[in-house]
């Protein structure tokens, strides 16, 4: 089975790209022809890439065709998309730091818990702000914090994140994509309370977006309580609608979609099946104003009040 | 007498990763804690914390031991943000011992 890549990919082509990537494959190989490719947004690249590196590991043949005629094949050589996968190709350019123009596509590994640094949020988000403060960054970094995290804590398979700026159009873009185990089996997995075997898939992707709605909240493990209450998910999705921005997310058969503050879309695949979860996420640089207001804010949306702490308590 | 802890040494500039907070907390802040030595959380040079940092590391303390918010926690060096932060994950782990009492 040959998969035709589509030309371009935005917010909006989500669900019918996640359709034809996760098609149930017809026959003994699975090949991708991206001789039409020409742009796609973040999340797009991490959903391709996701989907490839799940065909290779379960050990499904095949072949990347039509590079040659692909227009942004260059670009996906410089995001390094073809060395995570494994594929070493000939490049007729010389590489030169991308300063923050653009992050390599970056693999996530889930990893046992640790006590150390991780950058990645922070490289990602300074080069989407092009700065290292400001409202703009520490958004992108929470953001990229959360939802890295949640990859490392549920998918149990590696995944890809990928962030970018666009001047013209203002937009900060970010996607996140592994094919791990996806939200229902690390509902099934953490023997969440709230689960319910005979769910649908979106409603089981409405739990994992509800506060409180962790697979995780309630276990006790090795470090004593809940190492995650469900709320990282919860918050960033209200940030981004308070900055008027997109959110999209997909797991199993079930997709979502909230353009600013419109009422949210969603829908399901009716002859695919999205193998791990996928998340994408934007903003225009200029809509994000305050980040500690719009913290503050996303608490007060969900029942807490402004934060009444004894002030003795810092020094 | 008093515990410092200095998070950017150990965490970075941003408080990212909710498992290594939880796993801070139990091996190292709790331990001292129930010793009954005053701890000291040094946000120096920290400049931006998640919702699963704070709510593992200080919503996690304030949870398990209610009491230290009676002089046996202190917040040093937070910067406005960060001020914020700390008392949403202290609320929040409020809101949470409410909600399993009622």
């Amino acid at each position: 089975m040959v998969i035709v890549l589509p030309a371009s990919v935005f917010e909006d082509d989500l669900p019918n790209f996640l359709a034809t990537i996760w098609h149930p494959v017809e026959g003994e190989t699975l090949s991708f022809d991206f001789s039409r490719v020409v742009f796609y947004i973040p999340a797009a690249v991490t959903m391709l890439i996701a989907r490839i590196d799940h065909a290779r590991r379960v050990g499904l043949p095949g072949e990347l065709l039509g590079l040659k005629e692909c227009k942004s094949f260059g670009y996906l050589q410089r995001i390094d998309f073809f060395d995570q996968l494994g594929i070493a190709l000939p490049e007729a350019f010389e590489r030169h730091d991308s300063g923050t123009a653009f992050v390599p596509l970056r693999e996530v590994v889930p990893e046992p818990v640790s006590l150390r640094d991780d950058p990645l949020s922070s490289e990602l988000a300074k080069c989407v702000a092009n700065a290292d403060s400001g409202d703009v960054y520490l958004l992108s970094q929470y953001s990229l914090g959360e939802i890295i995290a949640n990859l490392k804590q549920h998918a149990c398979e590696r995944g890809f994140v990928c962030a970018q700026y666009t001047p013209k159009s203002d937009l900060v873009r970010i996607g996140l994509a592994d094919s791990g185990i996806g939200i229902r089996q690390s509902f099934r997995d953490g023997g969440a309370p709230k689960y319910r075997e005979e769910m649908s898939d979106s409603q089981v992707l409405e739990l994992a977006m509800s506060l409180w709605g962790s697979s995780k909240a309630h276990r006790v493990g090795a470090y004593g309580g809940s190492q995650n209450r469900g709320v990282g998910l919860t918050i960033t999705r209200f940030m981004v609608a308070e900055s008027y921005g997109h959110f999209f997310i997909a797991s199993g058969r079930a997709w979502w979609f909230r353009d600013g503050l419109k009422p949210p879309v969603s829908g399901v695949f009716s002859n695919a099946c999205v193998q791990g979860t996928v998340l994408s996420l934007g903003y225009q640089r200029h809509h994000v104003t305050d980040y500690s207001k719009l913290r503050a804010q996303a608490w007060e949306s969900l029942g807490l009040t402004k934060p009444q702490t004894d002030n003795t308590l810092f020094t | 007498m008093k515990t410092v802890f200095k998070l950017s040494e150990r965490f970075g500039t941003f408080l990212s990763d909710g498992s290594s907070a939880n796993v801070f907390r139990f091996t190292e802040v709790e331990p001292a804690i129930t010793t009954g030595i005053t701890v000291v959380l040094d946000f120096e040079g920290v400049t931006n914390m998640t919702d699963s940092f704070g709510n593992a590391l200080i919503g996690g303390l304030v949870h398990n031991h209610p009491e230290i918010l009676k002089g046996g926690i202190e917040f040093k060096n937070c910067n406005p943000l960060m001020r914020t932060l700390v008392s949403l994950a202290i609320d929040v782990a409020r809101l949470m011992s409410r909600k399993q009492v009622a």
